[in-house]
């Protein structure tokens, strides 16, 4: 009995090594990439946007399940991106707290979109913006993304988000263009510059 | 087949000595709570401190495990003394997971995790556990009346039948205690502690001997159903500290990897290895241990599918792979690295000061103890010879006093040293958790490193330095947390960024081909971001100006 169940771990171990093996290889030469959110915003100021584009779309009741999940993962990566800008600890406080507060009532009832929900994400939205605003033009740059390995041939870190949905782009540029997002906003282009063209 | 055979057995033998270098700290420790255990408490003693047969037992074990910073092989000298003084199994259960699980130390580690009360939720779940194992274990596991205790090296085993209910005389006193003390240490240590602990570390040594090199890095993904089941099989010969076991759980939680894989990492890989389960099978028999072993694997593994989705942190996108898990797999990746240097590099990168003092301690007690066991000596010659008849029967051993020297009552003794080593755990917390100033001093040393390898495209040295700057920035954010009660919001979520960043240069550097614009991008990103993180704990917004 003893032997058999040592055999049948050492069997089971086989399979989670064997299972794990598999993918030994790409991660040995760390042929790996770095997975993005197709939402992933390039910089606060294009979170702004993206979460006024999607607060739109709820308004004209034109929401989905996907659409409220790309808003909620908005709403919680809005102090990240304001704490990665230079912007004060005092204005981040509120953006923060704002955030927290939208996410646990979103925790408490993922499907209840109504006009409170909205108007506390517009606030959050309108708290990001003035701190946004706050920043000297050569501040308002795009964070730094973790890009495929894959890609070795174009060095450029595609700052983009460009939905599967999305039209025939061939140019990554940094534009912004999903499905939410036809009318661009002030925030867009010319607002914010790539990381990679930063001088420091 | 013969590469791959050497490769399996050279990775083996490095893992096995990296477990034993991060053991002995702790080994030490429990070596010497069971020597305090065996030499100021008699058996009563021992057993009143874990509960006795109350109802307390299973959580008393639990809440005394907790204190004392011991790792799963620190746990086994403290488990032989504590079965020689026939504590319930249900309660040695509960001590023997829940001490390595969780110490000071590690929970206050917890703090720099971006959201900590995942922590205390685990800790919680992990007590639960314990309590459930061990009161399982105590109804349906062990017919306790059917196992003998061992009396291997026992000083007083002469009249231990006629006193399992009631104190045993602690017959040696004063300078001869101490030095029985160091004599029992040194022959448990080149004895069954010794033993039971090679078997724990072979754990790991086996595991890199079958796992290549990184290929636990994409097997514990959020999304990947089986990630906690693997993890299971992983985690049993796995031994890992409590600081190890809680630093996998803040990069699984930074890469977004399963949470319930993280949970029974934390339960299982820190909590037991061979050494433990072998020594339990010895003690209570296979068929015991492994109703024990079987109840506990359903129990965790239940829990970790509950937990897996809903402790996912929201908004964090998961990464493809993690590093975590590289230690418990084989170091060596291509055969050129199996070269005796190879070998010594990376045993030195573990060879700290805190290494070199507990193994050069360790390795005197072992010396002394082999000595001792060849010649035959043990704790009992150092027994005062009996008293006459006359002696007072309130005083059996009739200890005679000395001018100002007074008798005091074992318990008494060593109730003192336990809170001495409660209290010597709370000054460690605060020594390996040093104030801000002293960790931006040394952050401004390994930064300046870090940084300039990386521009320089040094990408070894940047390796070895990056996760250094990483461990820094926890301490001093728990030294924060220490010395102020607080760390606030921003502090936190700049630390989180600062740690996101290293993590990416990390990755970055150990490329084939590392993309040279992208670490420099990199490198300028961090000095901002470490600029932002110095500041929130410099110039802490207050409200009041």
């Amino acid at each position: 009995m003893r032997h058999l169940l040592l055999v049948a771990y050492i069997a089971c171990l086989g399979w989670a090594s064997v299972g794990c093996s598999q993918q030994a290889n790409q991660t040995a030469t760390h042929d790996h990439h770095h997975e993005t959110a197709p939402h992933m915003p390039s910089s606060l100021g294009d979170l702004c946007h993206k979460m006024r584009n999607r607060l739109k779309m709820i308004n004209k009741r034109q929401t989905s399940p996907q659409l409220e999940a790309e808003l909620t993962d908005l709403v919680s990566w809005a102090p990240e991106f304001a704490a990665d800008t230079d912007i004060e600890e005092s204005l981040w406080i509120p953006i923060y707290e704002s955030s927290e507060q939208v996410r646990a009532s979103i925790e408490k009832d993922a499907n209840l979109w109504d006009q409170s929900r909205v108007e506390n994400i517009a606030q959050l939205c309108q708290l990001s913006e003035d701190a946004w605003m706050t920043l000297d033009a050569d501040e308002r740059i795009d964070r730094y993304q973790p890009h495929s390995h894959h890609d070795h041939d174009h060095h450029d870190h595609d700052h983009t988000d460009h939905d599967h949905t999305d039209h025939d782009h061939t140019d990554h540029d940094h534009t912004d263009h999903d499905h939410t997002d036809h009318e661009h906003s002030e925030h867009d282009d010319g607002d914010h510059q790539p990381r990679d063209q930063m001088k420091r | 087949m013969n590469e791959f055979f050497f490769k399996a057995v050279f990775g083996g033998v490095i893992r096995t000595g990296e477990a034993v270098l991060a053991a002995t700290p702790t080994l030490l420790v429990g070596l010497l709570v069971a020597a305090i255990l065996r030499f100021y408490f008699d058996k009563a003693g021992v057993r009143r401190i874990f509960g006795g047969s109350t109802v307390r037992s299973l959580p008393q074990s639990w809440a005394i495990g907790m204190l004392l910073p011991v790792c799963s092989i620190g746990v086994l000298p403290i488990l032989l003394e504590m079965r020689r003084a026939k504590v319930k199994p249900g309660a040695m259960s509960a001590f023997a997971l829940s001490a390595p699980l969780f110490n000071p130390l590690s929970l206050l580690y917890g703090v720099t995790l971006s959201r900590p009360y995942v922590i205390l939720m685990f800790a919680a779940g992990s007590l639960f556990l314990v309590t459930v194992v061990g009161w399982v274990w105590d109804r349906f596991g062990v017919d306790d009346t059917c196992v003998d205790v061992p009396s291997e090296a026992s000083p007083h085993h002469h009249n231990e039948n006629s006193s399992h209910q009631h104190s045993e005389p602690t017959a040696i006193i004063g300078i001869r205690r101490l030095l029985a003390m160091f004599i029992y240490a040194g022959r448990q240590l080149a004895g069954p502690v010794g033993a039971w602990s090679l078997l724990a570390v072979c754990g790991v040594g086996f595991l890199a001997a079958v796992l290549p090199w990184g290929s636990l890095g994409e097997a514990m993904g959020r999304d990947d159903w089986w990630a906690p089941a693997r993890m299971v099989f992983v985690s049993v010969p796995v031994y890992a500290t409590p600081m190890l076991a809680m630093s996998q759980l803040g990069m699984m939680f930074q890469h977004a990897n399963s949470p319930g894989a993280a949970f029974i990492l934390l339960v299982l890989g820190a909590g037991i290895n061979l050494g433990t389960i072998g020594w339990m099978a010895k003690q209570f028999g296979s068929r015991s241990v492994f109703i024990w072993i079987v109840c506990l694997i359903v129990i965790v593994t239940s829990i970790a599918y509950a937990v897996n989705r809903p402790l996912i942190p929201p908004g964090v996108t998961p990464s493809s792979h993690t590093h975590a898990f590289d230690v418990y797999t084989n170091p060596i990746h291509q055969l050129n690295s199996t070269s005796s240097k190879f070998a010594l590099d990376k045993l030195a990168e573990k060879f700290g000061l805190v290494e070199q003092i507990a193994i050069t301690m360790l390795a005197s007690l072992a010396v002394v103890g082999f000595v001792l066991r060849l010649t035959g000596i043990d704790e009992k010659k150092l027994v005062p010879a009996p008293q006459t008849k006359t002696s007072s029967s309130a005083n059996p051993v009739g200890p005679t006093t000395h001018g100002m020297d007074r008798i005091v009552g074992p318990n008494v003794v060593g109730f003192t040293l336990i809170m001495g080593l409660v209290a010597l755990s709370i000054v460690m917390c605060y020594a390996f958790y040093p104030s801000r100033e002293e960790c931006f001093e040394e952050i401004r040393f390994i930064r300046a490193d870090a940084l300039s390898a990386a521009n320089s495209g040094d990408y070894e040295h940047a390796k070895f330095w990056i996760p250094r700057w990483d461990e820094w920035s926890r301490r001093m954010e728990v030294g924060v947390y220490l010395r102020s009660g607080r760390v606030t919001p921003y502090q936190r979520m700049q630390g989180f960024l600062l740690r996101q960043k290293l993590d990416l240069l990390e990755h970055e550097v150990e490329h084939e081909r590392p993309d040279g614009d992208a670490i420099h991008t990199l490198v300028v990103e961090l000095m901002a971001t470490n600029a932002r993180w110095s500041s929130a704990y410099r110039k802490p917004f207050s409200p009041d100006g």
